[in-house]
Formats: structure tokens, C-alpha cells, sequence
């Protein structure tokens, strides 16, 4: 029975599949781990590498140099790798018949107009062809999670009190201007480990810039810096070393980090002359990174907004409804190809 | 430990594409396969891409039921089977390609009863399994009998188990293959009964619970052949994934079969 879990984040939607997995894994099957960043792929195949011994566990992306993909029982992918894998399903069947769960982790992706078709388009080929593969998709932002259940035929459990509560506060400043002090108050009133979220990383850089010249200890984190300066920001979060690290979205799904404190400080994203509100779907992502250690002291978000943003309606997880951007024409195009060209399909003579 | 056949083993040729997109199933889902040396001697055995798994390599002595085919003496009452295509099978043809591929389990060469052939046939599957159950073993070698036969001579000549053919024109006469299969078993005693060519499910139940303790059948792949599940689920023209998608519910329905039926029994 396929299977969605929405449970709030920090509530153990992964080590739930994780234990889904070894018993997938102690009848002889394989698992397949789909998770949309390279460095959440990397994380997990140690995590999961030491919380399964004897399972050879691997992650395949970019970033890993060439592996066979029968050696590992468990692949962990990016949707990108895992649709290019159900296109050329017929050349990797005599290693993927085996596969009996697929763990679609943020599944929530599947709205993400460049990546979304990737995920939508493998999770449907590889249903087409492999009747004994289970789907576990797995989000805690699932807007209408009905339609999502239906169209897997699956179960859904829906609701689990988070383990660390949550505690949001919402800020409204007269204008944009006034977010910095806006923030350095947030920050003297919650001093632990804080994530601040932006959306550009000029932004993130330069509000680490000006909190380090104000006495706080900050560092920004964003794609634009280097694997190592981004691994070595981490690391001096972990050790305490740091209050801040000011990131872009390449933080928000998935990273487990020492977090205490979330600010949400770019409520607005700018396309050309177009002003985009932060999604809700983003907005709890982000602040999911708060309080994830169970037993721990209690995580804190604040939103930082003018009127117009209305920082206090993020405050409820009233999320924007998930519809696959597989239907945009260009996406549904591809899809349509690679699946003629998988032999998926057929053109009558 | 000698492998024993247990429950729904499917049956594979490397001729069929189909087929090889149902070996790595054949792995994962029962373990074990079954190959016929007339299909073994059609195409390579490496089309399949086997993955691990415990082999039954079968004479195909039911070939003979084909008219084109021919039964021919060979010294000492033994029998050989001459194939349409002009190639012959003899006992040792057997034992020999078992060794070759490795096989777990393989099978005397018997053929079916047919008209008057019936009473020679009897006595030539009676002289080919004494000699192949007189030869060194490469691997567990099970005697092949006919609905009918007597059994007595062959236990004397020591069977690792039992191989009951003959039955699938008789696939939906349920009290009939239960029948022939009690029959059988009430004289073996603990010895494996392996049931050939019984694929539907219930079918698999029936000589399952009537005491085989293993069955087998390409009927997953031949139903999907035809575009439907056993649960009578139609694919108008499908396209090749739905057909192993086909394909490989049958099999786990054959399976599942047999599992139940063990369980219950």
C-alpha cells in the first residue's frame, strides 16, 4: 500500500521510513531514496549507511564518482537522476525489479516548475512499470493533501504533535528599512542558534556583513560559496561557534542543524518588476529547521514583515495547494518524449 | 544443503524477451526458476541475465505431445526425443546440461501418455529415469511420472523426489488434479512432489493443498501474452512495460497462491 505522510517537520517522517526501509531491506529488496538536494543526499547516506549495517548504502548524484547502481540496496537520488533512471528503465530493470519502496522525500517538490515534472515524471513511469514498487512520499507542507492521496492510492497519516513544540512571533516594521533592527532585537531576545533566511545571497551576504560589524557572530551560507566555506560555516554552527548563519533557500528542505531560532526575513522575492510573496510552503520549511532535536529546548520563528507582507498570516499553516507543475506545456512536451522514448509508449505505424 | 523446490517456480525461456524481464522477479519472489533443455538448446541461457537463483533445469519430455516431435528407442529401453527442428534429447543430453548450467534440481526425460503410445512411453519413462537415477548426480535429480503410472519401480530406484507431469490439459478440473496429486503422494511419502504446468492460482492452491510441495508454470508469462491478469484485468495493445507489469502481477498471484496454501495446509 503506497503511503503519504504529513506529519509536521521534526516529527520523524525519515526515521519512519527508515524503518519502513530495513524491513523492505531484510526481505531482500531494494529501497530507493528520492531527496532533492545533493548535500541531503550526502548527509543521509551516512546517516543511513551507520543506521542499517550490513546495507550497502549510496548516494548518486553529481557529486559521487561513478557507482554501480546494483552494488547498493539502497540508492538515494535526486529526482533529476531517478528520471533519468525511468526513462532507461529497460536498461536498468535487471537491477531495479528489485526495488520494492521508493521514499519520496519533500514531496511537496512536485509544484517546483523546473524540478517538480522530474519527480512527477519518474514517480509516474516507475509506477507504470514496476506494479510491486510501494511509494512512501513524505512532507510536512502538503497543501490539499486529498488530491496528492488519491493520485497515489494511498494511505494517509496526517497528523503527529511535534515532538520540540514550535513557538512563532510574528514582527511588523513601518518599511523594509527597519528589518535590520528588527532582527537584532529577535536576535538579543533569542540568542541561541539562529538561521536567518533570505532570498538572494547578495542579501545574505551582506546581512552577515553588517550583523558581524555589529558584534554578532554571523556567517552566510548560500550556493554561491564554496562546498568547503559552506562546510566549514556549518561546522562552526555546530560547535557553537557561531549565533547566525545567513542562508538562501538551499537550507530549507531537510537539514538538520542545532537550530533554536528561525527568522524569516525576506518575505518578498522579486521576479523582474514582479513582487512574489514568500510561499507558506517555503515559510514552514524554513522554520521546520527550528527545535528538530527532540528533548531539546523549544523552537522559535520569527517573522520579520511590513504591513503589506503580513508577517502575522504565516503564522498558520494554511498551505497553498499541491498541483504538479508537470501540466505547464513545456514539462508535459518532455515527459511526453522520454516516455515514447523509454518505450513507455508507441507512435501507430 | 540441497536446494529443495518449494512452492510457485516459474518457468523461463531465453527465447521469449518477456522472459527476461521477468528473471529478476523469478529471484526476488520464489528464488528459484525453472528452464527446459529444448529452450535451453533454442538460445543462449545468458539472454536471461539470470540473476541468483536455485535452477530446475526440466528434460521437456512434454515436447513429445507436439506431433512433429518423435519418440526413438534408444539401447537398453531407453528413450530419446526428437525435437521438429531435428535436434534430439537423451537421458544423458539431461544430466549432462545440468552440470553445465549448475542446476539445483533437474528432471528424468518422460513423456506424455499419447493415444497408443501410451503403454511404450510408460515403459521408456520407467527405463530413463533407472538409468539417469543409476548415474552420478550433479545436483538433486527428480523422477518424472505420468498421471497413471505406477510408482513403485521408480521409488525403488531412489528419487531425490517426485515430478508429477501430464496434468495441465487438465489445468481447470480441480477435483481432478487433486485427485492425481493425493494419489501420488499417498505412495511417496515425504518425499518433494513437484507438480508440472499448473500456473492460475487456483490451480496452484489446488495441487498445493492436495500435498505437491512445488509447481510450475510459464502461464504468468502467457497470460500476459494475451493481455490479461489472471483476475481477468484486460490491456487492450499493450505497450512493453504493461505487459511485464502483466506478467509480473501473474507471478506474484502464482505465487502468493502457493504461499497461502502452504500456510493453510
Amino acid at each position: 500500500m503506497h503511503c503519504l505522510i504529513t506529519w509536521p517537520t521534526g516529527t520523524g517522517k525519515t526515521w519512519t521510513a527508515r524503518q519502513e526501509a530495513a524491513e523492505v531491506l531484510s526481505s531482500g529488496g531494494r529501497v530507493l531514496v528520492c531527496v532533492p538536494l545533493k548535500a541531503l543526499a550526502a548527509e543521509l547516506e551516512l546517516e543511513w549507511g551507520a543506521a542499517l549495517p550490513g546495507v550497502t548504502v549510496r548516494a548518486f548524484t553529481s557529486d559521487t564518482r561513478a557507482r554501480a547502481y546494483q552494488d547498493a540496496q539502497v540508492l538515494i537520488l535526486t529526482p533529476e537522476r531517478l528520471d533519468l533512471i525511468s526513462r532507461a528503465w529497460r536498461r536498468h530493470h535487471h537491477w531495479l525489479a528489485a526495488a520494492r519502496l521508493l521514499i519520496a522525500d519533500e514531496v511537496h517538490l512536485l509544484a517546483d516548475p523546473v524540478r517538480g515534472p522530474r519527480l512527477d515524471g519518474a514517480v509516474t513511469r516507475l509506477r507504470a512499470a514496476y506494479p510491486l514498487l510501494r511509494v512512501m512520499a513524505l512532507s510536512a507542507t502538503v497543501g490539499d493533501p486529498e488530491t496528492l492521496r488519491a493520485w497515489l492510492g494511498a494511505a494517509h497519516l496526517p497528523d503527529r504533535p511535534r515532538r520540540t513544540p514550535l513557538h512563532w512571533h510574528a514582527r511588523t516594521v513601518p518599511a523594509a528599512r527597519h528589518k535590520p533592527a528588527a532582527l537584532q532585537d529577535a536576535l538579543r531576545s533569542r540568542p541561541g542558534p539562529t538561521l536567518i533566511f533570505t532570498h538572494a545571497r547578495r542579501r545574505a551576504d551582506a546581512l552577515a556583513a553588517d550583523l558581524t560589524d555589529r558584534g554578532v557572530a554571523a556567517h552566510a551560507h548560500h550556493a554561491g560559496l564554496s562546498a568547503q566555506t559552506r562546510e566549514a560555516a556549518e561546522a562552526a554552527f555546530r560547535r557553537g561557534d557561531l549565533q547566525a548563519l545567513v542562508a538562501t533557500p538551499t537550507l530549507e528542505l531537510g537539514v538538520n542543524l542545532p537550530c533554536e531560532h528561525v527568522v524569516l526575513y525576506d518575505l518578498t522575492r522579486w521576479e523582474g518588476a514582479r513582487a512574489l510573496p514568500l510561499s507558506r510552503v517555503s515559510a514552514w520549511q524554513r522554520a521546520g529547521r527550528a527545535g528538530r532535536h527532540a528533548g531539546g529546548p523549544p523552537g522559535h520563528v520569527t517573522v520579520i514583515g511590513t504591513a503589506q507582507e503580513r508577517p502575522e498570516e504565516y503564522v498558520t499553516p494554511d498551505f497553498e495547494p499541491l498541483r504538479s507543475a508537470l501540466g505547464a506545456e513545456a514539462a508535459a512536451q518532455d515527459f511526453l518524449l522520454g516516455s515514447v522514448a523509454g518505450g513507455y509508449g508507441r507512435t501507430e505505424a | 544443503m540441497p536446494h529443495c523446490p518449494h512452492g510457485f517456480i516459474p518457468v523461463l525461456s531465453p527465447r521469449f524477451p518477456l522472459d527476461a524481464f521477468l528473471a529478476p522477479y523469478a529471484a526476488h519472489l520464489t528464488g528459484q526458476a525453472l528452464i527446459s533443455l529444448p529452450e535451453l538448446l533454442s538460445a543462449p541461457l545468458t539472454r536471461l541475465r539470470l540473476p541468483t537463483l536455485n535452477l530446475l533445469l526440466d528434460s521437456g519430455g512434454f515436447a513429445a505431445l507436439d506431433p512433429r516431435s518423435q519418440v526413438t528407442p534408444l539401447p537398453g529401453g531407453l528413450a530419446a526425443l526428437h525435437l521438429p527442428d531435428g535436434r534430439r534429447v537423451t537421458p544423458a543430453d539431461v544430466l549432462q546440461a545440468a552440470e553445465r548450467t549448475g542446476a539445483a534440481v533437474t528432471f528424468t526425460l518422460d513423456f506424455p501418455a499419447r493415444g497408443d503410445h501410451a503403454g511404450t512411453h510408460f515403459a521408456a519413462n520407467l527405463a530413463n529415469a533407472r538409468w539417469t537415477l543409476a548415474q552420478p548426480r550433479p545436483c538433486q535429480v527428480f523422477a518424472s511420472v505420468q498421471p497413471g503410472q505406477d510408482l513403485a519401480p521408480i521409488l525403488d530406484a531412489n528419487p531425490d523426489g517426485i515430478a508429477l507431469g501430464g496434468l495441465a490439459p487438465h489445468a481447470r478440473n480441480h477435483p481432478h488434479l487433486t485427485a492425481e496429486v493425493r494419489r501420488v503422494r499417498d505412495q511417496i511419502g515425504q518425499l518433494p512432489l513437484h507438480v508440472f504446468g499448473i500456473g492460475h492460482p487456483k490451480g496452484v492452491r489446488a495441487v498445493m493443498r492436495a500435498g505437491a510441495t512445488s509447481v510450475d508454470s510459464s502461464g504468468p508469462q502467457r497470460r500476459a501474452a494475451s493481455n490479461r491478469t489472471w483476475d481477468g484485468t484486460h490491456v487492450p495493445d499493450p505497450a512493453l512495460h504493461e505487459r511485464v507489469r502483466l506478467a509480473t502481477l501473474n507471478l506474484q498471484a502464482s505465487v502468493q497462491a502457493a504461499r497461502e496454501a502452504t500456510c493453510t495446509a
